[in-house]
């Protein structure tokens, strides 16, 4: 038989506020890549050159800070890029946000033949990962492309098509968060503006949507960071500079530059991430909040 | 003062679009059997919208061009398609007219089946240009064009003009319709990048199109490119990599560490357990090349890479490029620091949820804080695990963004090539030497078949048909 | 307006909501929907408002069919328990709001939109929203914006019930005293039955679907034509007993174990031939007396004015309205005189009055 032992009052403390600590410590190890992964962009962007996390001048000296890597800003492909990757996301932000909130309106709050099937479609897709179908969206935007004048502006290799890919993609969710949203509204505030004489769109404009503002912004969020993020779409359905993104111009640059030049990366890296980390700063409650719920299903 | 009767109670009325609606079918039905004729009048026809999206090279008529004289001929069974409908669309207009008996739905079908040619038609001329270029023939679809927009137009007035006279005799209608209005923007969406697409990549899967015989009637070869990806030598080595990566990056990252993530920073006090899961959410909306380019950093080769700086100061000599070195630990990494934030909201918001008085009654009857998460707060995460399990093997299935960006694929063959990126590659690379779109297809299917029988099987499980309720407004 | 119903019925799937409910409203008229939550009052209300379309029935304002007719066509003004104001407009707006719809002139529409205000009391409250304003402010603005388009048919859903019992009593008057004013057809749904009886020209009575009865407030309360009416109508409740009728010589008289009631002339012919009956007598029709039956005080609530006695009469319990100044106390011994005039008597098995 083992004896028992007690502990003095001061071990006690020790162990007590170490068995506080391991949680901190644990947590602390596992962000550490990503700490140094941003610390890396931010150190390399403003040096000549970088060993491992150092920042090197030509002689390699510890030193040589610089803005030099800064110049792309020169580069009219690089806001033509910028500009690209802007209207892909400000065309999602407000094609994902109208549709998804005329759709979810309808599915929420309207009664319809059909109702049922959409309603169950719109689960479904949600669930559903498109990225196989991309072989056969580009397809259907060479088909587009053909045909007169509609094609120019979304078909293949245009910004309108990839945006309109794009929007399509990340409807269902869109819908389905939006519908949560609508779900919770006050019926009576919609009586009431019927009987006060709005039509059905009127209702949806004027008093619902004014309603679901938060919910609205943060979809917006949502979608803004997904469109000016995206890579695979645009690389996919673009070809040439006039049509890339910001994300497909960098992918370029750092696969043709050499490892000196890294550093001219990851400024344009920096630059792309800025818009992104300003999102993050501002509304990370929201972000949270949409990253999980929105995948279960807005409920 | 009598009851006035219902207006419902009454005959129907007759519909003011219908006499357009005639119109609409006897053109539409005489250009499609036009149509089928126009070759040989000067007009080159290709495959058509019909021919596209369905994949079967439906022609208006057999294609025919000239060049320098001689007539090339292409034609398939299903090109007579086409003049059937417009004659099925004059028999019917012929029909009704002799009875009578057009109200109502009728005038939707004929709508439809005058708009049936129409629409091939309107298709043709985005490829017939392509298909007397390749003749070397120029010819002036100018008048075509202008005749089928005029007939689509025809189309949407006749279609507004009937669905009012519907809405205004049938209320009920009236709702269906106003609701179609606020879907109608989606649906055209979804029915063009959603279901257009699963349909298309099963047929494209029957057919050999690739890059080389582009523009070319597609030609089914059946279960060809199934066999061929199935007897293909590197198969087997896809199949086990992408189990492999699933597996590894689900156990290790997007369960295992999410739910370490979610337990350690529920022990913690609220602010500090909100920065480090925000910390978390950078990889997930750092954009997908820049969060490669970081990695590729840690990876490289003295002096550059940030990993043997910390090996050098350690002490430690084999300093190699570590992406070639140990390329699935990358990937996993890569995918796991992204994946891993979903689980961990999930679970936090999960445990969050647990009843305070649960754990203080455990605290009472004297468990630790392991024995706490052993037998209460983990029994409780049950569903919340099986959900992320279940959503994130199938969105790590299908997603291959971060490996393309990070290996391609390589170093070497196929040495992390998982089963989505075999597809993407195999159809949209110019891959040993051209996009083999068909082969491609028959990969992609698989994926997709798989997705959705399990996203219908989560669906099912997690029971969200529970969560519509009824609208509470019937009106329009 | 006049407002006619006829066999208005709702059903979703196998549920009731309303069961042909026929009433005409005559123009002009106060009318109150009263039934316990659930009854389909509130159904049968939006309805008549154009939110529900009917499952059966018709619906006709000055003898038009409306069915059809989109609410916004319908010339109502409606008031909701919550309010339903626009949070995201202020006063003025949310008031104004009909008028806009309506495409009303800018200065016409600040004019009457001012009228309106001033009438309500809350025209210093215009450039407010709804979120900074007391329940009793936002029911007025509500009740503002139902009658700003002068609708010939005012709706109030449970307008008074999220607002507290003082407020509740000065609301009630004020909106009666407005509808008298005005003139304009009303209908109102409450489960209070105060309410109803205090408010309305003539109470509809509505019970799981359908309608139980439909007369001026004292007429369900002093010839209730069911036991349902007679239960609900009336504060403290009705007592119910069922009792025997004798026949003895020449004597009818009502009998229950402990307790027995001779029959007034004018109910004698007509519960005659029943063998047993339900009894019905509201508590301020049974006097403490100094011989009746004899009872036992079982329980004493002090209402005020009044103490409600529950008298324990065997197994029987009856309520009894008392004057304080007995001070009666539990255990107490008392005999209680019922008001042979004033009693009602339902047939057990149809539950109808058999007197009216």
């Amino acid at each position: 038989m083992t004896p028992t032992t007690f502990e003095t009052e001061q071990t006690y403390g020790l162990r007590k506020s170490l068995s506080r600590a391991i949680p901190y410590i644990l947590l602390t190890i596992s962000i550490l890549p990503i700490i140094i992964g941003y610390a890396w962009i931010f150190i390399a962007t403003f040096s000549v050159r970088t060993e491992g996390l150092i920042p090197k001048d030509a002689h390699g000296n510890i030193g040589g800070l610089t803005l030099q890597n800064w110049s792309f800003l020169h580069n009219p492909e690089v806001w033509n890029a910028t500009l690209n990757s802007f209207g892909i996301a400000v065309g999602m932000v407000v094609g994902v946000g109208f549709l998804s909130s005329l759709t979810g309106y309808a599915l929420a709050r309207m009664n319809f033949a059909g109702r049922k099937g959409f309603l169950g479609t719109t689960l479904l897709l949600h669930a559903f990962r498109p990225e196989m179908l991309l072989i056969a969206i580009f397809q259907v935007l060479l088909f587009i492309g053909g045909i007169p004048l509609i094609g120019d502006w979304v078909g293949f290799n245009t910004v309108g098509g990839v945006a309109l890919v794009m929007i399509t993609l990340d409807l269902p969710l869109g819908v389905w968060l939006m519908k949560g949203f609508f779900d919770n509204l006050s019926w009576d505030m919609e009586r009431a503006a019927l009987i006060d004489g709005a039509s059905r769109f009127r209702v949806w404009w004027e008093i619902i949507l004014p309603q679901i503002k938060p919910g609205l912004a943060a979809l917006s969020i949502f979608t803004f960071i997904t469109g000016w993020n995206a890579y695979l779409i645009p690389f996919t359905f673009t070809i040439g500079s006039k049509v890339a993104n910001l994300p497909v111009l960098l992918n370029r640059f750092s696969g043709d530059t050499s490892l000196g030049s890294w550093n001219e990366v990851a400024a344009l890296g920096l630059f792309q991430l800025v818009p992104i980390l300003v999102f993050f700063i501002f509304t990370q409650e929201a972000l949270l909040n949409i990253y999980g719920g929105g995948s279960k299903g807005g409920a | 003062m009598s009851f006035t009767k219902s207006p419902e109670d009454n005959n129907p009325v007759k519909i003011p679009g219908q006499t357009v609606n005639f119109i609409i079918a006897i053109v539409g039905g005489l250009l499609g059997i036009v149509a089928f004729f126009l070759p040989w009048i000067g007009f080159s026809s290709g495959g058509g919208l019909l021919g596209s999206l369905s994949g079967l090279k439906i022609g208006a008529g057999p294609v025919v061009a000239l060049s320098k004289g001689a007539v090339i001929f292409r034609g398939t069974p299903t090109s007579y398609l086409v003049p059937i409908a417009g004659m099925v669309t004059l028999l019917v207009v012929f029909l009704a007219y002799r009875r009578k008996i057009i109200v109502e739905k009728d005038g939707f079908w004929l709508i439809a089946l005058g708009a049936l040619p129409l629409l091939v038609l309107l298709g043709q001329f985005g490829e017939a240009q392509r298909d007397a270029a390749k003749v070397g023939v120029d010819i002036h679809y100018l008048s075509g064009l202008i005749a089928t927009f005029l007939a689509l137009l025809l189309i949407i007035l006749s279609g507004t003009l009937t669905t009012a006279a519907l809405a205004r005799q049938k209320p009920s209608f009236r709702n269906t319709l106003g609701a179609y209005g606020f879907m109608s923007p989606t649906s055209l969406l979804v029915i063009i990048f959603f279901l257009i697409p699963v349909v298309l990549l099963f047929i494209l899967s029957l057919t050999n199109l690739s890059s080389a015989n582009f523009g070319d009637p597609w030609t089914f070869i059946g279960l060809g490119n199934y066999r061929r990806m199935f007897s293909d030598k590197f198969f087997p080595k896809i199949l086990r990599n992408t189990v492999f990566y699933v597996v590894m990056t689900l156990a290790f990252f997007n369960v295992g560490l999410a739910l370490a993530l979610a337990l350690l920073t529920s022990h913690i006090n609220r602010r500090s357990s909100f920065f480090f899961r925000l910390i978390w959410l950078l990889p997930r909306i750092t954009p997908s090349v820049v969060y490669i380019v970081m990695w590729k950093r840690f990876t490289q080769v003295p002096p550059y890479g940030i990993i043997n700086q910390f090996l050098g100061w350690a002490g430690i000599q084999h300093q190699p490029y570590w992406l070639n070195e140990t390329p699935w630990l990358f990937v996993i990494l890569v995918n796991g620091f992204v994946g891993a934030s979903f689980g961990m909201i999930i679970f936090t918001s999960a445990i969050e949820a647990i009843p305070k008085d649960f754990i203080i009654a455990a605290k009472v009857d004297g468990a630790s804080s392991w024995q706490i998460i052993k037998d209460i707060t983990l029994p409780l995460l049950r569903w919340p695990l099986l959900f992320v399990t279940t959503y994130q093997t199938l969105s790590l299935l299908v997603s291959f963004e971060y490996i393309l960006l990070l290996t391609e694929g390589g170093p070497g063959l196929f040495t992390t090539e998982v089963w989505s990126l075999t597809a993407y590659k195999r159809a949209l690379f110019t891959y040993f030497g051209s996009n083999q779109w068909a082969y491609g297809a028959a990969w992609g299917f698989v994926l997709v078949v798989i997705g959705a029988i399990l996203s219908f099987i989560y669906l099912r499980v997690f029971r969200f048909d529970d969560l519509v309720q009824e609208p509470k407004i019937d009106v329009l | 307006m006049k407002v006619a119903l006829d066999n208005l019925t709702k059903k979703w799937g196998t549920v009731v909501g309303a069961d042909s409910i026929t009433l005409n409203i005559n123009d002009g008229e106060f009318i109150a929907f009263l039934g316990p939550s659930g009854c389909g009052k509130t159904t049968t209300l939006l309805m008549v408002a154009g939110i529900y379309k009917p499952t059966a029935g018709y619906i006709r304002f000055d003898d038009y069919m409306v069915n059809h007719m989109a609410p916004k066509d319908r010339n109502i003004g409606m008031v909701f328990q919550s309010y339903a104001l626009y949070p995201h407009m202020d006063v003025f707006k949310n008031i104004s709001y009909p008028l806009k719809l309506k495409k009303i002139p800018a200065k016409e529409l600040k004019e009457r939109t001012r009228k309106i205000a001033d009438m309500m009391g809350i025209g210093h409250l215009l450039d407010r929203k709804p979120a900074q304003l007391s329940g009793g402010q936002q029911q007025r603005v509500a009740l503002g914006r139902a009658l700003v388009k002068e609708p010939g048919l005012l709706l109030f859903d449970e307008p008074l019930s999220n607002l507290d019992a003082r407020l509740r009593l000065s609301m009630r008057s004020e909106i009666k005293r407005l509808q008298l004013e005005l003139g304009i057809t009303s209908i109102y749904v409450t489960h209070d039955q105060v309410e109803a009886m205090t408010m309305a020209d003539r109470v509809a009575v509505i019970q799981s679907g359908r309608l139980q009865a439909f007369a001026p407030p004292d007429e369900l309360y002093d010839r209730p034509q069911t036991l349902f009416i007679a239960g609900f109508v009336g504060n403290p409740p009705m007592n119910f007993i069922t009792v025997d009728i004798l026949h003895e010589n020449g004597l009818f008289s009502a009998r229950a174990p402990g307790l027995t009631m001779p029959l007034s002339a004018g109910h004698t012919d007509k519960v005659a031939e029943k063998g047993r009956v339900i009894m019905g007598i509201r508590p301020e029709d049974i006097t403490i007396a100094n011989e009746g039956a004899a009872g036992e005080v079982y329980i004493v609530e002090p209402l005020g004015r009044d103490d409600l006695i529950d008298v324990k009469i065997g197994d029987l319990h009856v309520h009894v309205l008392a004057d304080p100044e007995m001070s009666l106390k539990m255990g107490d011994t008392v005999n209680l005189q019922f008001n042979a005039n004033k009693v009602q008597f339902f047939d057990p098995e149809t539950e109808r009055s058999l007197l009216w």
